[in-house]
């Protein structure tokens, strides 16, 4: 089996086991003029996400050549707050927000009308997608969008022979079995990422049980492998789920 | 009443129907909006009614206009062809921005469509109509109809500046100088 056991795996640097979620804190309406927001932190990646709409879509606006006058249009931003050493060039960030995001959406129920999600990562520790889907979908909900559910998304990836060995912080790595490389880490902070030989992000929804967004790149040995990791995110989003939910229904009024 | 979140599940369709604020899927009724849920029991003979979950907002929801809205909204622009009108207000709750629609000279009264009638007796920029959605129309504008005897003008300004009165279901008077002017006027509806 590929997957090490407890006990042959080292504890990761900040003490989580290889299938734990780093902690988050999640908060809505923090944005007065956006009709809905959110911000979150999950351990050192701080995001902060703000929905405006349903307004009236732009005529001039020349979208897919295909889309529909009639249909719903979605549009996301990303923008990385002067701290963080990095930029949203082509888009494709915010193309993949978008892609995770639209099949939530019930758009069904507002034919002509246009969303706008604005996201800033104020501060970025590893996979900063996740958390911009996640967030972004709670902003949703805030601002009374008709959605399917929420979606939520989880990174794992693969610990190389080079990370494992410079864990030195007096956890017993190499002790039996495993060394540790080539270890599966659920929600890889930015120097886990670093060192990483693989890794593949996935956003679910739980209520469809849809997968809506699949990121994977890097070196894969199997495509078993890559089921297998894309299944332990799966699970991830699910352990997610309920923390999202609850900070929604917490807001005030 | 307990609050509950988009995607999670309320009740199986066996016992009861979605009402707004839900959606089915497969045998369950899930929600799609933060708010409470709350279960409206069928009341009366029929047996094959269920009791209806809806799922009620704190806040109001963004509305939208779809088909069959009842829209308030201010003529902008006439031509021999169409009124063009920015939609301010949408089932009696005030637009957060403004829509814009046009009600088509075929679209202004419900008899009479083929000839005769004139946007210029109808509409005058300025005026505020009341009017339904017909569709959700180009990419420009919805396509309004104000062929209903409730549906038209509710409020203009004469040509000297006063607020009219409605006289008929085809004009207004201005109280200052006393003067007749054609509008599509709507029913004053009884308070």
């Amino acid at each position: 089996c590929w997957r090490p056991s407890a006990m042959a795996v080292p504890l990761r640097r900040d003490g989580r086991g290889p299938t734990e979620c780093r902690p988050t804190f999640l908060r809505t309406g923090v944005v007065d003029d956006a009709t809905g927001s959110a911000y979150g932190e999950f351990a050192q990646t701080r995001v902060a996400v703000s929905v405006f709409g349903p307004r009236p879509r732009d005529r001039d606006v020349v979208s897919e050549p295909a889309s529909d006058v009639q249909a719903m249009q979605l549009s996301c931003s990303v923008h990385y707050a002067g701290s963080v050493d990095a930029e949203d060039e082509d888009g494709a960030v915010a193309k993949q927000l978008r892609q995770a995001l639209l099949p939530s959406i019930q758009a069904h129920l507002l034919p002509k009308t246009a969303i706008e999600v604005q996201c800033t990562v104020l501060e970025s520790d590893g996979n900063d997608v996740g958390p911009m889907i996640m967030c972004a979908s709670v902003a949703l909900a805030n601002a009374r969008v008709p959605l399917y559910d929420l979606v939520a998304s989880a990174m794992v990836s693969q610990r190389s022979a080079l990370e494992a060995n410079a864990d030195t912080d007096g956890v017993d790595d190499n002790a039996e079995g495993d060394s540790g490389a080539g270890a599966w880490l659920l929600d890889p902070t930015a120097k886990e990422l670093d060192g990483a030989r693989a890794s593949v992000a996935v956003a679910y929804m739980a209520a469809r049980n849809q997968v809506t967004l699949v990121d994977a790149s890097g070196d894969w040995d199997t495509p078993q492998a890559l089921k297998e990791c894309m299944d332990t995110c799966v699970d991830g989003c699910k352990k997610m789920r309920p923390i999202l939910r609850s900070a929604l229904l917490a807001a005030g009024k | 009443p307990s609050k509950v979140g988009p995607g999670q599940r309320l009740g199986s369709i066996e016992e009861y129907t979605a009402g707004d604020g839900c959606y089915t899927r497969g045998n369950y009724i899930y929600a799609s909006l933060v708010g409470y849920k709350q279960i409206l029991d069928n009341e009366g003979d029929d047996m094959e009614m269920k009791s209806i979950i809806m799922v009620t907002r704190d806040k109001d929801i963004c509305d939208v206009p779809v088909i069959g809205s009842i829209v308030i909204c201010k003529v902008t622009r006439v031509n021999t062809r169409y009124a063009t009108v920015k939609i301010m207000c949408c089932n009696d709750k005030v637009l957060k921005e403004e829509y814009s629609g046009i009600i088509r000279v075929q679209d202004v009264r419900a008899t009479e469509i083929d000839c005769k009638v004139e946007i210029y007796t109808s509409f005058r920029p300025g005026d505020i109509v009341k009017a339904e959605v017909l569709s959700l129309g180009d990419s420009r504008s919805y396509y309004l109809t104000t062929g209903r005897n409730d549906l038209g003008v509710i409020y203009a300004k004469s040509e000297s500046g006063a607020t009219m009165v409605p006289l008929s279901w085809e004009s207004m008077l201005c109280p200052k100088t006393k003067t007749k002017e054609l509008r599509k006027v709507a029913k004053p509806s009884n308070p």
